[in-house]
Parts: structure tokens; C-alpha cells; sequence
């Protein structure tokens, strides 16, 4: 297993924080590593400036994804920060076990868009065409499926209009897919 | 009339009109080729009208003897456009604007069972690749992407609910 590098943490940075503001800390970091939202500083800057508080934000991210990646015990986790004090340690390692699930979510996220493009979200519309320019009543109805696509950071969207027909034909190719990934998680 | 008719037709279904034919079927009449032209011209209108708001063969004959049109010149158009309105029906909602089409899907399932950003993943991952054609520029594009499993369930789930919504619309 990698060794945590301990020398790039800022451990004694970390140190400075007091016991009841560490929780709250931890929280916004691990929403960060989720969302990519930002903790706010004003409630920190009594501890530290703010080239530290990025200092900290940094090494508190790569402790709970190093920690996270691996899903360590409680001793292994104690082991690997042994400079800090116990409370803290017991704090991070609370933090870890309640936020678990997420960290997990957000990880597997980052495994999904490793050189690929990814779906990020989808939306749909249902359309009933009366009319066109060849025919007077078409009366046909069409879907329309808005695929956003992830490639690098960059967002694009794809729009596909299908008919009754593709749309079955498009379902059964899901379907089967489907079958083969049921397949894999009995 | 019975063979130009079919000619304009022809057009309308896609296929090029034989020129030699038009040619050989007019030069009897002594057609000059304005005459041509124009006549060709016409029988696309009222062809194509009468496909586009679907009229039967019997009243598109009796407008157009209420037009001035001898009555063996109708019934001969109206007897080529009644045998071939459904094929022309079905090019013409063919042709019917469509922004774009979904020619295919090709779809593979992953099992990733590591990588750097997580020890253990062991989780599957749908690799679909849509060939979405656009019927104006008859181009065929490409897109593939991942799904997560979580994602594609979603997916499926909503498409069988818009295949529900759908069918119910055209009954």
C-alpha cells in the first residue's frame, strides 16, 4: 500500500484547529471532494492566514480521499497520522466512517470520468408532430432526449429525436445491456 | 397523360424522371419544351397537394374537372395518383423535417474492479456508443460515452416510461 507522505500535510497546521471547529472542517472538505463547492474561509481566518487555510484544505482532501480510497481501520488511520493528536484523529476517522458513502459516490465519479466522456444527466421531452411542410397531418409522436455528455471537464449536449420505432429499438438494446450489468451484480 | 403522370410520381418517390421518355411521350402531342416544363411543373403541384392533405382519387378527379380539365385527362391522373398515393404518403412523412434520427446503438458493459482514484471499484459501467444520423446533410455522427450502473438504471427506467407515454399517444 502507498504511504501517506506525511511531509506534504501540514500536520502542525492542521494541529492549530480547535477540537470544535474540526468537524465542521472536515464536513466542508468532504462536500468539496462531492461538489466541488468551496469552504468558507471568514470562519476560519482566526486560525490561520490564508495561504495556510489553503495549506490545510489540501492535506485535509488527500488525507480523506487517501483514507477513502482504501477504506483503512481505525488503528491504520491512527498509524498514518501519528503526529496528530488523538482527538483530531478521532475526529477524521468520524468523519470518515459517517461520510463514507459519499466519499465512495464521489470516487467512483472520478473513476467513471478517467479518460472518457461520461453522461452527467439526461432530460427528455415527449412531442405529438400535427403538421409539416410535406404532409398536412403527420400526427406522429416523437421523443426528444437531451444526453449532457462530460468530456473533460467540458459539458456538451446531445440532442436525439427518435420515433416510436427507434425509441424500441434503442430500448432494446438498453435492455439487454441491462441484463448483462444484472448479470454482474448478482 | 397516364405515362407523365407516372413519371412525376417517379420524381416525388425520389427516383430521377427519364427525360427520353417525357420526351417521346410529349413529341406526339407536339409539346415544346416550355410545354413540357410547365405541364411537369403542374402535375408536381397537384400531386404533391393532393398527397399532403391525403385526398382520395375520386374528389382530386372532380376538382379538377371543375377546373376545366377534360374528364379522360382527370380520370387517367386520378387512376396513376390513387395506385401510388401510399408509397408517396410514406416518402413524404419520411421526408417530413426531423432534426435529427438514432441510427443504432452499439453498447458494452464494464467491470472495473480498480483504478487509481479508488482501491476496490467492482462496479459495472455501460459503455454506449449512439449513431445519431442527420437526414438533411445525410451524415452519420458518433458519440460514445460511460454510464455509471446507478445512471443507466435511471435511464432505462425513464425511457420505458416515455415507450409507455408514447404508446398511449398514438392509440
Amino acid at each position: 500500500m502507498a504511504k501517506l507522505p506525511q511531509e506534504e500535510l501540514h500536520l502542525n497546521l492542521i494541529e492549530k484547529c480547535p477540537e470544535d471547529k474540526i468537524d465542521g472542517l472536515l464536513h466542508y472538505s468532504v462536500d468539496s471532494l462531492c461538489r466541488s463547492c468551496h469552504p468558507d474561509y471568514s470562519k476560519y481566518s482566526a486560525i490561520w492566514t490564508l495561504e495556510e487555510w489553503f495549506n490545510v484544505l489540501d492535506s485535509l482532501k488527500k488525507i480523506l480521499i487517501f483514507f477513502a480510497k482504501s477504506d483503512l481501520s481505525k488503528s491504520e488511520v491512527s498509524d498514518a497520522l501519528s503526529p496528530l493528536p488523538e482527538q483530531i484523529i478521532a475526529k477524521i476517522f468520524d468523519c470518515l466512517t459517517v461520510r463514507r458513502s459519499d466519499l465512495h459516490a464521489a470516487l467512483l465519479q472520478q473513476t467513471m470520468s478517467i479518460s472518457e466522456a461520461y453522461l452527467k444527466d439526461f432530460d427528455w421531452k415527449i412531442k405529438y408532430a400535427l403538421a409539416s411542410d410535406k404532409i398536412s397531418c403527420v400526427e406522429e409522436p416523437l421523443v426528444t432526449l437531451s444526453l449532457t455528455v462530460s468530456e473533460e471537464g467540458c459539458k456538451k449536449t446531445i440532442p436525439v429525436e427518435m420515433n416510436a420505432e427507434e425509441l424500441k429499438s434503442l430500448i432494446t438494446s438498453l435492455e439487454a445491456a441491462n441484463k448483462a450489468v444484472l448479470q454482474l451484480k448478482s | 397523360m397516364k405515362l407523365l403522370c407516372a413519371q412525376v410520381i417517379k420524381d416525388l418517390l425520389g427516383d430521377e424522371i427519364d427525360y427520353e421518355k417525357v420526351h417521346k411521350i410529349t413529341s406526339d402531342a407536339k409539346y415544346e419544351i416550355g410545354d413540357v416544363k410547365a405541364s411537369i411543373a403542374a402535375l408536381t403541384f397537384i400531386l404533391s397537394s393532393a398527397v399532403k392533405h391525403n385526398v382520395d382519387g375520386d374528389s382530386l378527379s372532380n376538382e379538377l374537372q371543375q377546373l376545366g380539365l377534360p374528364k379522360e385527362h382527370s380520370t387517367a391522373l386520378c387512376k396513376t395518383y390513387e395506385g401510388k398515393r401510399d408509397d408517396v404518403r410514406q416518402k413524404f412523412k419520411e421526408q417530413s423535417f426531423r432534426v435529427c434520427k438514432l441510427d443504432g446503438v452499439d453498447w458494452r458493459v464494464d467491470y472495473v474492479v480498480s483504478s487509481s482514484s479508488l482501491q476496490e471499484v467492482n462496479e459495472p459501467n455501460v459503455q454506449l456508443q449512439l449513431r445519431i444520423a442527420n437526414p438533411d446533410t445525410e451524415s452519420v455522427q458518433t458519440t460514445a460515452f460511460t454510464v455509471s450502473a446507478d445512471k443507466f438504471r435511471v435511464l432505462l427506467s425513464d425511457l420505458k416510461e416515455i415507450q409507455r407515454q408514447v404508446e398511449s399517444l398514438v392509440e
